[in-house]
């Protein structure tokens, strides 16, 4: 039977046994599970929302039940926990066993395999098969927070130079901007653009899953590893459900992170038969257009300023939700320190 | 009969299935099997059986199989059913 491991000396234990099995303890977990015998740990996982950790198990124990074990109590809780599609980032040498226990893989790099549970990708783009259209097609992953002029010059130009575009908007509700809002806004800012259409990114694009430390405002925590992960599943998965044969980005002058991001494209989409298209910025008048200097003009009181950069759809719905953004604002703001 | 609510019986042990169950306007039934390649039309039609047996015309079915014989389906399935008809506590 497995029981949770807390304590220090419970906790100690379990580093040890990751520590065997090459692993690091991670201390950001909502459950950390271990199976005892003898009052020895001899196996342990733990969760995060829902992303599986840590699993590891006792050499002794390999080819007992206990990794089987340790995975369904994993599994129980976090559909207990309202979660029913999982992933598990593991090493690549421990896919097999976790493909026997019926999760599908969903991207390998070097050292890094992630796999998934419950859903999976093949649904998610077969839920989207009726917008897929032959022909020459391009892509573009967005946050949108907010939808401004620059990101609206960005799909047009796509739009003239492909057969179809793709705009996937990052899903995670994590900006200041909501998700639905955002959507919403691009998907009017683009309603006249018969060949684009607009998808929310679900949990595969820029992701908490494929991509956390976006979400963060820590920049160590950005890892190569993670954008290569997101940009393969990209490659491998998304890009060839929509033909797309093209990704335009924005040129980043500013954000380091996120040129991090474009510089990692460029090495990785041609591999996948994807060309990169980077883009200048687009500037209004001295200004160079981008969604953070408009939350800024917002909340620094600067409209008329503001008006230049973004399209009428997004400026008014800035000034009707300017309090509930500023409230968001400050809750993230608090939130990541 | 519809799926009224998530439910999920079953565990990964080895030669047993877990089954999950959710509302959907169509009945879906998604197996996934270390042993799909020989016998997943098998597992598909003991799963169909039961389904119909209980009278379930929508739900969408996740099924995780681990090599289980055909009255651990039956069984599982059934309870699955049961769950998802069950009132919230």
């Amino acid at each position: 039977m497995h029981s949770y491991i807390t304590g220090e000396a419970q906790i100690r234990e379990a580093v040890s046994l990751l520590k065997d099995a090459g692993l690091d303890y991670d201390p950001a977990h909502e459950v950390f599970l271990g199976i005892y015998e003898d009052g020895r740990l001899i196996a342990s996982g733990a969760r995060d929302h829902n992303i599986l950790k840590m699993v590891a198990v006792d050499e002794e124990y390999q080819n007992t039940g206990a990794f089987s074990e340790i995975i369904n109590a994993l599994i129980t809780d976090a559909f207990q926990a309202g979660h029913d599609h999982l992933f598990v980032f593991t090493k690549p040498m421990y896919t097999f066993h976790f493909e026997s226990l019926n999760f599908t893989p969903l991207c390998t790099t070097d050292k890094v395999a992630v796999l998934e549970f419950g859903k999976s990708i093949k649904s998610y783009l077969e839920n989207l098969r009726n917008l897929s259209r032959r022909g020459r097609n391009s892509g573009l992953v967005m946050n949108c927070n907010p939808f401004t002029k620059g990101h609206r010059f960005l799909i047009q130009t796509a739009a003239k130079e492909s057969d179809f575009v793709y705009v996937f908007v990052v899903q995670e509700d994590k900006s200041i901007v909501p998700y639905q809002d955002r959507l919403d806004l691009v998907r009017r800012g683009t309603a006249e653009l018969k060949n684009v259409y607009v998808i929310p990114s679900g949990e595969y694009a820029v992701s908490r899953i494929t991509f956390p430390s976006y979400f963060l405002k820590n920049k160590e925590q950005v890892t190569k590893q993670q954008i290569e992960t997101d940009l393969r599943i990209f490659g491998q998965h998304i890009a060839p459900a929509f033909n797309i044969i093209k990704r335009y980005v924005g040129e980043e002058p500013i954000c380091e992170f996120t040129s991090l991001y474009n510089e990692a494209m460029k090495r990785l989409m041609p591999e996948y038969g994807i060309k990169l298209v980077e883009m200048e910025r687009k500037t209004a008048g001295e200004t160079l257009i981008s969604a953070s200097t408009v939350r800024r003009l917002l909340f620094d009181g600067k409209h008329e300023e503001m008006k230049t950069l973004v399209p009428e759809a997004t400026y008014e719905y800035l000034l009707k939700n300017k309090d509930m953004l500023r409230a968001r604002f400050d809750k993230f703001s608090k939130s990541s320190k | 009969m519809k799926i009224a609510r998530r439910a999920q019986a079953g565990t990964m042990q080895s030669s047993d299935i877990m089954v999950f169950a959710e509302p959907g306007d169509e009945l879906i039934i998604e197996i996934d099997s270390t042993v799909a390649k020989q016998y997943e039309h098998l597992i598909r039609a003991k799963i169909t059986e039961v389904i119909e047996r209980m009278n379930v015309t929508s739900g969408i079915f996740r099924i995780k199989d681990r090599g289980a014989l055909d009255y651990a389906i039956a069984a599982r399935v059934e309870a699955v059913i049961s769950r998802a008809q069950e009132q919230e506590a």
